[in-house]
């Protein structure tokens, strides 16, 4: 090794030695023992080094000075509790204050809900059996619910005896129930909308002779009628509707 | 609003490392009312950011480098005196006298001051033996080539201004020598 690269070396003779690996520590220690001018050197700066590290790390230590930090650091803690108390009590009390609104909400509610008697029950109940509404009553009760709907215009509507919602193959669909005696119809209003109609034939009839009978008018209006009934079908349809005697 | 850290744990490392703090508070600040307020606010940012220190091992590191924030955050918010310009000082090592004078604690404290604080602290850091060049380094975000340069030209300084002028070896006049000539 030569004197250069020793004494640049040299830069690297830190205490803790960790930047320099063992083969480098090794060359400069074997020079410096065959070389007394960078040897002089290495020591005298080693020395220097001891020499000022001693001097720089030799300062008085206050007396009592853990002490106060430690002091200090209690009360920074102890202030950090108490703030945290604070907001955690600003935050519950903003909670109290909401779940108090909300209670006064929800008893204003309960104290507001719609009356029910025994006659007003039996009026709701059987408003539609008293007296029958007309096809565009039925129709604009089923827009109420947000259902845009044809109800089929042969039936007499004098004898729908209820209407509501009913479930075809899984869906939920119009569906009406017509009655005059003995003469049931039930009808489904099927809309192009919810199913493919192209399959049904625009007039179906199944055969004559069994217990509950079946039709399907499909009038072009992009709807379908699924009309189950027993008895005479046409006893519940309008007067123009029947054939003349 | 982190929660401060484990009690216990802040004691350890009030108990283990605040000698060694106050004293690097002191070397850097040179006053001993400005080195225990830092000290104070190392501790004191220590205790509610431990959450952030990951290996236990390395705590003096981090506690040095809250404390190095902490003093330079001062530094920028109030008038310091001074500092000298190092261009003219060399950084390679010259032959020293065999037997070195006492070091006068005042003296040398000034002669810190003296420096500015990108060359005070890597001196103090080396002098606390525990960090490497690479510590020092990963302290002050700085590459380690720079971190060696500016100690050799800090420590030469203190050379000229601790030592009697006759015990310094470069002739006046002369250019100083640094690591880089002839390369």
């Amino acid at each position: 090794m030569e004197c250069k690269t020793a004494r640049n070396l040299l830069a690297f003779d830190h205490p803790t030695m960790v930047e320099l690996d063992a083969d480098d520590r090794a060359a400069l220690e074997a020079h410096l023992a065959h070389c007394p001018d960078c040897d002089a050197l290495a020591r005298a700066e080693r020395q220097f080094d001891r020499h000022l590290g001693l001097a720089i790390r030799e300062v008085p230590v206050p007396t009592g000075l853990k002490t106060r930090l430690l002091e200090q650091l209690a009360r920074d803690r102890d202030a950090w509790y108490r703030r945290w108390l604070a907001r955690g009590m600003r935050v519950a009390a903003v909670a109290a204050v909401l779940l108090f609104g909300l209670y006064l909400g929800w008893n204003w509610h309960q104290q507001h809900l719609p009356r029910l008697d025994p006659e007003s029950v039996a009026q709701e109940a059987l408003q539609p059996r008293i007296a029958p509404p007309d096809r565009a009553a039925v129709e604009a009760w089923y827009h109420k619910k947000g259902i845009r709907t044809i109800t089929p215009d042969r039936f007499n509507y004098a004898f729908l005896a209820s209407y509501g919602l009913g479930e075809f193959q899984k869906e939920e669909v119009p569906h009406l129930f017509f009655q005059k005696g003995v003469n049931h119809a039930e009808v489904y209003i099927l809309s192009n909308t919810q199913f493919d109609l192209h399959e049904l034939p625009p007039v179906y009839h199944s055969p004559s002779g069994d217990q509950i009978q079946l039709q399907i008018w499909q009038p072009g209006n992009g709807y379908a009628y699924i009309i189950l009934y027993t008895g005479d079908l046409l006893q519940l349809l309008q007067r123009d509707e029947r054939p003349a005697a | 609003m982190a929660m401060p850290g484990n009690q216990r744990t802040v004691e350890r490392l009030v108990a283990d490392h605040y000698i060694a703090l106050y004293r690097y508070a002191y070397r850097l600040s040179g006053s001993e009312a400005d080195a225990e307020d830092l000290t104070q606010e190392a501790f004191c940012k220590a205790q509610m950011n431990l959450s952030q220190l990951r290996e236990a091992s390395r705590a003096k590191a981090w506690l040095f480098s809250i404390l190095r924030n902490a003093y330079l955050h001062r530094v920028r918010t109030e008038h310091h005196q001074p500092t000298v310009a190092l261009d003219f000082v060399g950084d390679i090592a010259e032959p020293l006298p065999d037997a070195l004078p006492e070091v006068d604690g005042e003296r040398l404290q000034q002669a810190l001051n003296e420096l500015p604080e990108g060359f005070r602290t890597p001196l103090v850091l080396y002098y606390f033996d525990d960090f490497s060049y690479r510590d020092i380094a990963e302290q002050m975000d700085l590459p380690m080539g720079t971190v060696m340069s500016r100690l050799a030209r800090a420590k030469a300084y203190l050379r000229t201004r601790l030592l009697p002028t006759d015990q310094v070896s470069p002739a006046s006049g002369e250019r100083p020598r640094r690591a880089s000539d002839g390369m």
